[in-house]
């Protein structure tokens, strides 16, 4: 007996390309069905499994809130900070989970400005996992802080002091960029969301939910003068957040970019950090998507041909990460700078070292697979090097601003760091509050642009004459 | 100095009149209380949340977090009392704070000192620039010596058997066991005291042997130069002490002689050392200093040349040198000196280089005795050979012999009278008398010495065998939890006293605060044997002084002036000492072996931290790193280098050492420079009392002592303990050498050195030696200068040249700026918060390596890279050009830590402050309370102590045009620099002090390439080697 899974991806394998392209919605579903398929979750009595993935995270939101009501009281001391490594694991989570939040927007902004209708089945999970990340990207510049109190000293708020916070600071700059970047991606996803929020309102039964879902839907009916607004503030968004995509983690690199730390004073770091982001972005869409696609019956919508373009767009990313590796490098020698120059050997050559070459194999070695064909369709491979690239973009904020730290200019200070039990568990924790928000999203919203994908279908097409065929059971 | 107040009111000696602290003063319960409850608060201990977490407490954690977010808000503040002056007390400004000279011995150093009261407590130690020893520096124990003051676990009342008891009892029980040996003529009556080189004292001991014919006095202290003054009634010069004149010296020959940074006149030394190193003394007539040593010490480190011997050939080197003097040389013996004594030498010198030929197939120091020999007779009358006090006595006997071989006595060697007292025995005496059941009663006048006495007179045993044994000490200590009694001790603070210097000069010491406990001085309890139990220091002191005075003079006047200066006169006369040479020959019998091949030697030293023990209470001086191997809050066995390889030892591994069926198991330190086959004990862990001293420990080295080689043994053998977990030594530097790993380069920009003869050719060498040296990073500014020109523009200086490391400037630093401890494992973790640290780096092979030391601490540059980054702008720039921190702006980024290329700033990671509260309450009293105490979560770094600069200000604005002259200003640092290292001032006053040093050509800012413009610099390192000896 074949799968619904190899089912689907079997019919991309048959496809001439001759005839023209793969279609991105298999099977030869009508409009109903993609309608009842999507909104199924939503309907069901949820699998018990739903519930035990909803425990188990939130039990580690349970961790993160100790680690994080602990360091309040305590201090910051109880993570392996010190003198020479100022920031350690807080700041490295940071960056990881800012750059997790990349994939979303642009999958949602940049490839719908270009037109690429691929993205309508994943964009909608891509962006809330966008906001999700930047929700526990956020979490970490505020907790890092030694006095969390006064965090909103940082804020451009009137105060009885008369003072501005210092816009020359990078971590100002910080604020904005990923507040805003924050606050688009909500709208941009929230906008998308109002022509499904009323579907699901339409054929909603319970009492809350129709009350809920209507609210949300702010009335939408779904008659043309709504359709041309929404397309229009749509696309308006979905230009705004274009640019904020490429900002908010050059804005992040400016962070280590503009200090005088050899190792993190380098004219690379924004492209750099933008291109790493996408790549770890679409790694965690990816591997996401490989579990809801399975779990939602959902393999027609989200295809082998969806899963194949993500995977050469982290192949392409990857390389471009090890580009930006090598050109460091290059930078280091050429430009004569002898801190650079150690800071960087340093890394390969240093206490440190096993955390460099960490980085180097799952970033730029493991996802060199992804050249053959085989691998880019093979879904366990594919979930493998998802997870590497993963572990690798971690490491590779890890190697940028521990290793850095850790040995700069003066060898009197030189320290070695290393975490210690709460740097941990507010990282683990962090992934539970990840996971408990991406579980009720799939339970409570829908996880496919039923509208959007409805316009990519053949039926869609004005000249539309297709023959129906059976649906799988 | 704001005011010195002439005298103290004389109601200071009716105790009852005064207070210790408000509460005090009005007879609060919570004052007592508060003292009592600390036990509890010690359970807790400085331990750190990072260690590891239990499971309980997560679990408890969980749920209290869970509940915390509810409970926010309705945090009560606890209830806290204020009391105004009723009657405002004489001379006291609130907020002023007033000034008093005292003087005091701690370590066998007796410094005249100016401690700053506020508002009746002490709160900080200065140096007295009146008194010679001190030249207005101290040392790191006279800086922490404050603290001490108000240390919980100070003994508070008299205890019997353990048990709380009164003065009056004490009396009573004294009176009945003591009463029938005084009748006795004092047979039976013991003495035991530590060095304390006090006129009045002295007399008064003096008073009671005439008194009590047959008591014995036994004298007792680690830290007093015992074998000196054994090597002058050797050479039958007895009560008279030689004072060694550095300044007058262009040569110096150190022989196992940290005279910088230990001894009794280090302050003196490092100063006079220090001048004779200066930009002038550069260019004319700069001194030179050979040091001879098995362990790397300050003095090592600042020497010119270095010579690495294993501690039982020190001596031998000596006997060479002086063999050289006086075949090759031919330089007149003295008069007295018999040819015997010649010969002797030189068969003891031609006996030891036959071996040394025998077993390396050369002769390692022939080219050095050489040299140094050449030396110090073309500088004859102009050098000096200092003996370091751990050398036996002979080995003085025999450098006064080759002081008075080079002519130098009478000209660098000057002796002076000592204090004048009553003729004592040594601790071996006292074990014998005991043994012998001669000892009835015995009086401890201080000390420690169930801890300190070497382990082979079983010192605690015979203590107590003794039917009746007094204690009197500040703590109870191990010697106290023996003795039947136990009394309490004042503090040098709380007493009036009197001392006398190594120079001859005294000093009045007066109390700056009545006693915090009912305790009595030393003095007082003398007086009290002596049978005057009623009389007070105040009146012993003056009585002394007004029968020394005679009746002419007119002693109040006198009286007011001493105790203003804090001096009662400068220095001694020379005394024209009649030198017995005879005293020599008994003295070096037999020959010199070299140090054995298989075995290996201990050396002893005086921990420079917490010396013999009797500092190990002092948190500040616990977590102050040792000068060289920059270890904290513990000792170690240190190893040299080759000797790791040999064992395979890192640091912390386990090492047993056995000796005489003693053995010891401890972990190991490496220690470049040490000699090959030494290993190094400090004295002064492993104490069995005191929150701080038992807190980490380390271990008590004095179970491997003898009396007879209390601070060299040998025929120690060493083996490595197999299967024990290594232990973390908390080191405050883990790298320590001026190399780049991986690179191999070498930066030597960072601490700049060169030699006297490659300076003088060429003053721009120090500039050469820039890392990045073409300047087109300068050039291609984005950014206008910053122009901070208006007005009074602060800058300090460091003269690398004069600092030799010893520390004082980090415990000036704390004690001026509240500076808390951290405990180990915050120091293992890498978050010590001292200001000001000292970078101390090695430079050449890894076995005999040349040192380094340079202190760092913020240096306030013009285009600070920390204020652009802060996004609270909590630290800024001051329109006088200091970098500023409002800490209560400062939300904690620590960005500003990491973007400064020194690496000087310090974060409060946990609420340091209170836990040093919660751990001993009193210590607050100490605080400063012109600086801020930080909360947790704040970042901190060097002022430049801001709060004198503000001070002095007020003054000029109030009293002047509001230019604060040059010279004014002093940070805490710099005042206490015993060399005079660290010059502050206006550097936009071209004229000012600090201004004319940066104009030098030795002048260099540390990492000028980044740009940063530091307005610390330094002054670069000039050596003067021997061209000869290469």
């Amino acid at each position: 007996m074949v799968s619904r899974a190899q089912h689907y991806d079997s019919q991309i394998k048959d496809m001439e390309p001759i005839k023209g392209r793969v279609p991105l919605v298999l099977g030869e579903q009508s409009f109903h069905d993609i309608t009842e398929t999507v909104c199924a979750p939503l309907e069901w009595k949820p699998p018990i499994g739903w519930y035990i993935t909803l425990l188990i995270s939130m039990s580690f939101v349970g961790l993160l809130l100790t680690s994080i009501g602990y360091l309040v009281f305590e201090g910051i001391g109880i993570w392996g900070v010190n003198n020479p490594v100022g920031w350690g694991w807080a700041i490295v989570n940071f960056v990881f989970w800012v750059g997790i939040g990349h994939a979303g927007t642009l999958i949602s902004a940049i490839l719908f400005l270009f037109r690429q209708k691929w993205r309508t089945s994943i964009n909608r999970s891509a962006e809330a996992m966008t906001i999700f990340a930047v929700m526990c990207a956020l979490i970490f510049p505020g907790i890092h802080i030694g006095r969390i109190w006064v965090f909103y000293y940082m804020l451009p708020l009137p105060n009885q002091m008369a003072m501005w916070p210092n816009f020359r600071s990078p971590l100002i700059w910080d604020i904005f960029a990923v507040s805003i970047y924050g606050t688009v991606s909500v709208l941009f996803w929230y906008v998308g969301l109002i022509p499904d929020l009323a579907t699901v309102r339409d054929r909603a039964k319970g009492k809350i939910s129709r009350f809920v879902y209507g609210l949300f839907s702010l009335g939408w009916r779904g008659s043309h003068r709504h359709w041309l607004n929404y397309e229009r503030a749509y696309l308006l968004l979905a230009a705004l957040a274009t640019p904020l995509v490429l900002s908010v983690h050059s804005v992040v690199s400016f962070d280590f970019a503009t200090s005088n730390v050899p190792g993190w004073h380098t004219t690379i770091f924004p492209p750099y950090f933008v291109a790493g982001a996408i790549f770890s972005g679409f790694a965690m869409v990816l591997m996401l998507l490989i579990f809801v696609r399975v779990i939602f019956r959902m393999e027609h919508l989200v295809t082998m041909r969806h899963f194949e373009n993500m995977t050469k767009i982290i192949l392409l990313t990857g390389s471009l990460v090890g580009y930006a590796y090598a050109m460091e490098f290059f930078i280091a020698w050429y430009s004569g700078n002898p801190y650079e120059g150690f800071a960087f050997l340093n890394r390969m050559m240093g206490p440190y070292a096993w955390a460099y070459w960490s980085m180097i194999t799952c970033n730029v070695v493991i996802p060199q697979i992804f050249w053959f064909r085989k691998a880019r369709t093979h879904i366990p491979t594919m979930f493998v090097v998802t997870i590497f690239v993963n572990i690798g973009m971690w490491f590779e904020r890890f190697v940028i601003t521990v290793t850095s730290l850790h040995r700069d200019f003066l060898p009197s200070s030189w320290a070695y760091y290393k975490p210690t039990f709460w740097d941990i568990s507010t990282f683990v924790g962090s992934f539970g509050l990840f996971f408990m928000m991406f579980t009720l999203f799939v339970r409570f919203l829908p996880a496919v642009a039923m509208a959007e994908v409805k316009t990519v279908m053949p039926e869609a097409d004005p000249h539309f004459t297709g023959v129906k065929e059976e649906p799988v059971s | 100095m704001t005011k010195k107040n002439s005298e103290m009111s004389s109601k200071m000696n009716e105790k009852s009149s005064l207070w210790r602290s408000p509460e005090d003063l009005q007879g609060a319960p919570e004052f007592s209380a508060d003292l009592d409850n600390e036990k509890a608060a010690k359970s807790r201990g400085m331990s750190s949340e990072t260690s590891g977490v239990r499971r309980r407490d997560f679990m408890a954690l969980m749920g209290v977090s869970m509940a915390a977010a509810g409970l926010s808000g309705c945090i009560r503040k606890p209830v806290e009392k204020i009391l105004p002056y009723a009657r405002r007390p004489e001379e006291i400004v609130p907020g002023l704070p007033v000034f008093f000279a005292t003087a005091a011995n701690l370590g066998g150093q007796v410094l005249g000192l100016l401690v700053e009261s506020q508002e009746g407590r002490p709160t900080k130690v200065e140096g007295n620039e009146k008194h010679p020893m001190s030249l207005g520096a101290t040392d790191t124990w006279a800086q922490s010596s404050v603290l001490d003051l108000y240390d919980a676990d100070r003994s508070q009342k008299p205890t019997h058997g353990g048990k709380p008891s009164s003065w009056s009892k004490f009396f009573n029980a004294a009176n009945n066991a003591l009463n029938p040996l005084k009748a006795k003529e004092g047979e039976g009556l013991a003495l035991l005291v530590e060095n304390v080189p006090s006129p009045t004292f002295q007399t008064l001991l003096k008073e009671v042997k005439a008194k009590f014919p047959k008591l014995r006095i036994f004298k007792h202290d680690p830290m007093s130069a015992q074998n000196v003054e054994d090597a002058c009634a050797q050479l039958g010069v007895a009560g008279q002490q030689p004072d060694f004149l550095v300044d007058k010296a262009d040569v110096l020959l150190g022989i196992d002689a940290n005279f910088l940074d230990a001894g009794p006149a280090n302050v003196r030394n490092s100063r006079h050392f220090a001048e004779r190193r200066d930009d002038k003394a550069i260019h004319h007539g700069m001194n030179r200093l050979y040091s001879v040593e098995a362990n790397f010490t300050v003095t090592g480190a600042a020497a010119d040349h270095r010579l690495r011997v294993e501690g039982s050939e020190i001596s031998e080197f000596l006997v060479m040198l002086a063999d050289e003097l006086l075949t090759a040389h031919k330089l007149k013996t003295p008069a007295g000196v018999d040819k015997s004594f010649v010969k002797k030498l030189s068969e003891r010198a031609a006996h030891f280089r036959k071996a040394q030929k025998a077993r390396h197939k050369s002769e390692p120091w022939s080219k050095w005795i050489k040299e140094v020999a050449v030396d110090l007779v073309a500088n004859k009358g102009k050098s000096l050979v200092l003996v370091g006090e751990q050398q036996p006595a002979r080995v003085h006997s025999l450098g006064l012999f080759v002081n008075a071989l080079l002519e130098n006595v009478g000209k660098t060697v000057v002796f002076k009278a000592g204090v004048d007292g009553p003729a004592t025995e040594d601790m071996s005496a006292l074990a014998a008398a005991i043994r012998g059941g001669a000892v009835e009663g015995l009086v401890m006048l201080g000390g420690n010495p169930v801890y300190t006495a070497p382990a082979d007179l079983d010192f605690t045993r015979l203590l107590q065998s003794v039917p009746f044994s007094v204690h009197h000490s500040q703590y109870v200590d191990e010697t106290s939890q023996v003795a039947n009694w136990h009394v309490p001790a004042n503090h040098y603070l709380e007493s009036w006293g009197d001392l006398q210097s190594v120079d001859g000069s005294v000093a009045i010491q007066q109390p700056l605060i009545a006693p915090l406990y009912d305790t009595l001085s030393g003095l007082e309890l003398l007086a009290f044997i002596s049978g005057n139990e009623s009389n007070k220091g105040y009146n012993i002191v003056r009585a002394y002084w007004k029968h020394k005075l005679g009746k002419k003079a007119n002693f109040e006047k006198s009286w007011k002036q001493w105790l203003h200066d804090g001096v009662v006169s400068v220095s001694g006369k020379a005394t024209d000492a009649k030198i017995k040479w005879t005293g020599l020959s008994t003295a070096w019998e037999g020959l010199g072996e070299l140090a054995a091949k298989d075995s290996y030697e201990v050396n002893f030293v005086i921990d420079p931290t917490v010396g013999d023990g009797r500092f190990a209470n002092n948190p500040w001086l616990q977590e102050l790193p040792d000068p060289m191997t920059k270890l904290t809050w513990e000792n170690a066995v240190y190893i040299s280098p080759k000797l790791a390889r040999e064992k395979k030892l890192k640091n912390g591994h386990f090492v047993k050492l056995e000796s005489n069926k003693k053995t010891l198991e401890a972990p190991v330190f490496i220690a470049p420079g040490l000699a090959d086959r030494t290993l190094l004990l400090p004295l002064g862990y492993g104490r069995k009392v005191g929150r701080y001293a038992t807190m980490e420990g380390g271990f008590d080295v004095n179970v491997l002592r003898t009396a007879e080689s209390s601070y060299l043994l040998k025929g120690v053998s060493l083996s490595v303990v197999p299967f024990k977990p290594p232990v973390k030594l908390a080191t405050t530097q883990e790298h320590g050498r001026l190399v780049e790993p991986i690179t191999g380069r070498k930066r030597s920009d960072i601490v700049r050195e060169a030699d006297v003869e490659t300076y003088k050719k060429d003053h721009e060498v120090i500039e050469k030696m820039n890392f990045i040296k073409d300047e087109h990073h300068i050039n291609s500014l984005l950014w206008d200068e910053p122009n901070n020109t208006a007005g009074q523009q602060w800058g300090m200086v460091i003269d690398l040249n004069r600092c030799n490391g010893c520390n004082v400037c980090t415990i000036a630093c704390q004690s001026e700026n509240n500076i808390p401890v951290v405990g180990k494992l915050e120091v293992l973790h890498g978050r010590e918060m001292s200001w000001i640290r000292l970078d101390r780096y090695y430079t050449g092979s890894e076995d005999n390596p040349q040192v380094l030391v340079q202190p760092m601490a913020c240096a306030h540059c013009e285009t600070a890279p920390c204020e652009n980054v802060c996004p609270v702008a909590a630290t800024a720039h001051s329109s006088d050009g200091m970098n500023d921190m409002a800490y209560n702006r400062c939300i904690g980024t620590r960005y500003c830590a990491n973007n400064c290329p020194y690496k000087v700033r310090r974060f409060n990671y946990f609420n340091f402050n209170r836990r040093n509260d919660d751990l001993s309450p009193n210590l607050k009293m100490q605080r400063n309370p012109d600086v801020t105490v930080r909360f947790r979560g704040v970042m901190e770094k060097c002022s430049y102590c801001v709060q004198r600069i503000n001070e002095a200000r007020i003054e000029a604005k109030r009293d002047g045009n509001g230019v604060i002259p040059d010279g004014r200003i002093k940070t805490a640092c710099g005042q206490a620099c015993p060399s005079g290292a660290i010059t502050f001032g206006d550097i936009a006053d071209k004229n000012s002090r600090v201004s004319k040093l940066k104009s030098g050509s030795r002048n260099y800012a540390v990492l000028s390439e980044l740009n940063t413009q530091p307005r610390t610099t330094y002054l670069a390192k000039i050596r003067n080697p021997n061209p000869k000896l290469g």
